[in-house]
């Protein structure tokens, strides 16, 4: 009878798993594939960083989606537009140009009798904060589509802000101008300072280190 | 056990074997007739429209940092509906406020020199940038129901808040204060000088 009944319900049983075991597992893969919750962390960190030169920069992210019907209908295929929706966020971003003091070794400041030799490290440059016109957001979408939610409209803006980095990082002109003012940034804040200690402007030699290199660009908690 | 018994057993199992056997026929029908149906579904394609950095400012400026404070913070929003459920939106935010010196702001006379001796007037310690959040990377991490552009401006002002109160701490302002005056008595005497005082304005 006991034998009889564990067969009955062993059939049961993986019938029951047969149909409903794989769309069980799919849920399960989505699941694994959401994002899991970020680590909050504060820091506080020590440093020394002269930032002498300072970039707003002004972006607008457009971005156009367009829903389709398609289908291959008796061998035909087709497509059948029905509806767009678009989105436009004026964002800003500010990059600036620094010195950092905490590589200053001692010999890179040399005095030779009234001549003083500053010798700067690299400078770098950072994305120091972006920020999205609330305002000027904008969207456009057909009446019977779903407007673009938070989590769509912030995806889109870190997509510029990569871009803004990407753009930067590919333009040899823009970026020579950030070294040069930079650079000279630097130095028109320095050499005062140190004339007011008692050294002349002419003898007061500042150098940097090495060509500088935009590779070198760091962006904030990427 | 008795035979009725028996039959019974033998009766119940034969059925749901049939239903296993039909139920696995039904599906390997389905799915060919599902694959010989014509297809027709719904597509969204993204497209983001090329557009050029436009530099709106270059400024020459002489903030020296001594202090980085990164943080994060969550905020949340919520909209009581009457009949639906209520709506919620959770998003967090980063920032990195940095804390120092701009020596746009030091005074004329700030330095006197005296053969060895030198006294410097630094500047107040304050925060460097006004805009610290780095709101591109903002993530939402739970949304549902509709929310709007005020919503989103409004819960950026509320992290700046939190952030400023976390960042602006009086230890924090004193430690800054310290790895100034630690870092400026180095290049003071990195330049020659054997006796350094350094100040700071009051506010």
């Amino acid at each position: 009878m006991k034998n009889y009944l564990l067969l009955f319900l062993s059939f049961i049983i993986s019938a029951v798993c047969l149909f409903y075991g794989c769309d069980k597992g799919q849920k399960a893969d989505i699941q694994g594939d959401s994002d899991p919750l970020p680590v909050l962390t504060n820091r506080i960190q020590q440093c020394s960083k002269l930032y002498t030169t300072e970039y707003r920069i002004h972006k607008i992210v457009l971005v156009e989606t367009e829903k389709k019907i398609e289908s291959n209908f008796l061998g035909m295929g087709f497509n059948l537009p029905v509806g767009e929706r678009k989105l436009i966020i004026p964002m800003e971003a500010t990059l600036k140009g620094y010195i950092d003091f905490s590589n200053l070794k001692d010999d890179d400041i040399t005095i030779d009798g009234d001549q003083v030799f500053v010798t700067l490290p690299d400078p770098e440059v950072e994305l120091t904060s972006t920020r999205i016109d609330h305002d000027g957001t904008k969207q456009y979408v057909s009446w019977y589509l779903s407007n673009f939610n938070t989590a769509e409209q912030t995806a889109h803006a870190a997509k510029g802000r990569r871009d803004i980095i990407n753009k930067l990082k590919n333009d040899k002109k823009q970026k020579q101008r950030i070294v040069e003012s930079a650079r000279e940034s630097a130095a028109n804040l320095l050499i005062p300072l140190i004339s007011q200690m008692g050294f002349e402007e002419q003898n007061i030699t500042i150098k940097f280190q090495r060509e500088f290199s935009f590779d070198h660009l760091t962006i904030l908690t990427d | 056990m008795k035979k009725e018994n028996k039959n019974l057993i033998f009766g119940g199992t034969a059925i749901a074997a049939v239903i296993v056997i039909g139920a696995f026929l039904f599906n390997a029908v389905f799915s060919v007739i599902k694959d010989a149906a014509p297809k027709v579904e719904v597509t969204e394609t993204t497209t983001i429209v090329e557009t050029p950095n436009i530099i709106k400012s270059i400024r020459n400026i002489g903030q020296w940092e001594f202090l980085t404070i990164n943080d994060e913070e969550v905020v949340e929003r919520t909209h009581k509906n009457l009949i639906l459920s209520d709506d919620y939106l959770v998003r967090i935010y980063y920032g990195t406020m940095r804390l120092g010196i701009d020596f746009q702001e030091l005074k004329e006379k700030a330095v006197k020199v005296d053969g060895d001796s030198i006294s410097l007037t630094l500047p107040p310690v304050k925060l460097l940038d006004d805009d610290f959040i780095d709101e591109a990377l903002t993530k939402t991490f739970y949304e549902s129901g509709t929310w709007d552009n005020a919503s989103h401006k409004n819960m950026y002002n509320e992290a700046r808040e939190n952030m400023m109160k976390y960042g602006m701490s009086r230890e924090n302002l004193q430690h800054t204060r310290e790895l100034a005056e630690a870092q400026m008595r180095q290049l003071l005497q990195g330049l020659g000088f054997k006796r350094i005082t350094i100040l700071f304005e009051s506010r």
